[in-house]
């Protein structure tokens, strides 16, 4: 019974804590807000929804922002209320913080803070509007200002992210000496858009040997530079078009393997990086001669790609399993 | 959104420098035109977040007009600290050291005029190495209408030495910064 009676007890002192002791007050406009809430539930229309809940979050907006002002949080001597209850109209009228395109309530989230913290200065008991006095006016500049470099920085992310998007190869690189960003987690998974670039390649490159004799393959490879630099541009066609792309390069370097030949495509990346000569992603490919009752057709085996970190172009990486069914060799 | 570049090493850095120019250009203007303590770190603290404001908006107005190899020499510098060969090698330290100019004599502007314009809110006009003026001097200076004295020429001075104490500690900054790294 005892206990009973005092969860009832909590019950009421919070009922009586959260009931607007005045009409006109912050507890009515959070039970506004939580109103606006459930009516934004049972409305089937969409107009109506959207209305009704960007309503419920002004009202919330208002609520906490009063609330905050009676009851202040500080921080340091600092009131965090403004900070919140900007966040809160930011998100009202900009929507929300983590999908898509979401850089504006980021970057005016210190800008209406600070309109918001300053506000007070420029009222008289009353409300009265009033501009406020010279003494005030320096703590007004400086908040503003601090506010509106804060603006910039989270700017200057979002920046930073979209030249990241245009330029996703960048990402498998190391950040390490930069003074302006770090890298948090340290497990890169990205693979560099160069992979993606010869696995487009491989199938031009086996359409333009298919139906080659050995001796016209000979010659194809013989001139293997300004073949390769024919398939280029179909191949990076075929790559999702990023700003990127303009400083891929695709070459080519023939080697004789002892059945064939051994065509290592390379896919070369010209465009910012921490090693001064750019790096190349590299596949190696096995040409040779299946022998064919027929005739002799052209079988052309690619293994798989290399990623290398080289100091110049003709350095290889570490060489991976060859996927695909080895061919004899005629003799 | 959750990515992992993010600029806080630049946060960093800047948060550095603005406390370091704000006291160096607080002490420069305390000397040079005899303003409190308080008085001398909020004009100097108003004035640099405003250039720091300023130059920040102009560089997010330009940037997108940053021709594609030269933004990806940028990007070079602001991910990689280096740059690497392409058509802009060339006139790389020509264009470092322009830009150099330019921002310190566009920051100067934005100082004085910064400085100016906070006076002008707060009410505060510092008149400062005006000489003692004579009726007669007087009553020449008001006939000729001189509009230009608005700015007395001491705040432009004292300004001017603050900014380029500042920058040259900037400069030792990052010289010190380059000397340790090539260590």
């Amino acid at each position: 019974m005892d206990i009973i009676k005092q969860i009832k007890n909590v019950f009421e002192q919070a009922w009586k804590s959260l009931s607007p002791p005045r009409p006109f007050s912050w507890q009515t406009f959070i039970a506004l807000s939580v109103f606006s809430w459930v009516m934004s539930l049972l409305t089937g229309s969409e107009f109506v929804k959207d209305a009704v809940s960007t309503l419920g979050w002004l009202f919330l907006t208002i609520g906490v922002g009063w609330a905050l002002t009676d009851h202040p949080i500080k921080v340091f001597d600092i009131s965090l209320g403004p900070w919140i209850t900007g966040a809160l109209a930011c998100t009202g009228l900009f929507g929300t913080w983590t999908e898509g395109d979401s850089s504006l309530p980021y970057v005016s989230w210190p800008i209406i803070s600070a309109i918001l913290a300053g506000i007070p200065k420029f009222l008289k008991p009353g409300p009265v509007f009033t501009t406020p006095k010279p003494s005030a006016r320096q703590d007004l500049v400086l908040l503003i200002l601090v506010n509106l470099v804060f603006s910039c920085w989270f700017q200057f992310h979002f920046l930073i992210q979209d030249w990241l998007e245009g330029y996703p190869s960048l990402l498998i690189d190391d950040f390490g000496k930069s003074a302006f960003v770090t890298k948090l987690s340290s497990q890169t998974m990205e693979v560099s858009r160069g992979s993606a670039l010869l696995d487009l390649a491989e199938p031009l490159v086996e359409e333009e040997l298919e139906n080659l004799s050995w001796a016209e393959t000979e010659s194809w490879l013989a001139d293997v530079d300004q073949r390769i630099a024919a398939i280029k541009p179909e191949a990076i066609a075929r790559l999702s078009d990023l700003t990127e792309n303009a400083v891929w390069d695709l070459q080519a370097q023939v080697l004789s393997a002892n059945p064939g030949y051994d065509l290592r495509l390379q896919a070369v990346w010209q465009g910012p990086s921490s090693v001064p000569a750019g790096y190349y992603v590299e596949k190696a490919c096995l040409i040779t001669r299946v022998p064919d009752p027929s005739g002799s057709p052209e079988d052309t085996q690619a293994s798989n790609q290399v990623t290398c970190q080289p100091v110049g172009p003709p350095i290889f990486g570490q060489p991976n399993t060859p996927s695909g069914s080895e061919q004899q060799p005629t003799v | 959104m959750v990515s992992p570049i993010l600029p806080l090493r630049m946060i960093a850095f800047q948060s550095l420098f603005l406390l370091i120019t704000i006291s160096i250009e607080a002490f420069v203007l305390h000397r040079e035109l005899k303003l409190s303590n308080q008085k001398s770190i909020q004009y100097a603290a108003s004035i640099n977040l405003l250039s720091t404001v300023m130059g920040w908006i102009i560089f997010f107005i330009v940037e997108p007009f940053i021709p594609r190899e030269l933004k990806e020499q940028l990007m070079n510098y602001i991910f990689f600290d280096q740059f690497f060969s392409n058509i802009w090698s060339g006139s790389l330290t020509a264009l470092v050291i322009v830009t150099g100019f330019l921002t310190f004599f566009l920051s100067f502007i934005v100082k004085v005029q910064g400085l100016d314009l906070l006076q002008l809110l707060l009410q505060d006009r510092v008149t400062v190495n005006e000489p003692e003026l004579d009726r007669a001097n007087k009553y020449q200076m008001a006939r000729r209408a001189v509009k230009d004295q608005r700015i007395p020429r001491g705040e432009a001075t004292a300004i001017l030495h603050a900014n380029a104490a500042s920058y040259s500690a900037i400069v030792l900054i990052l010289l010190l910064r380059l000397f340790i790294q090539s260590t």
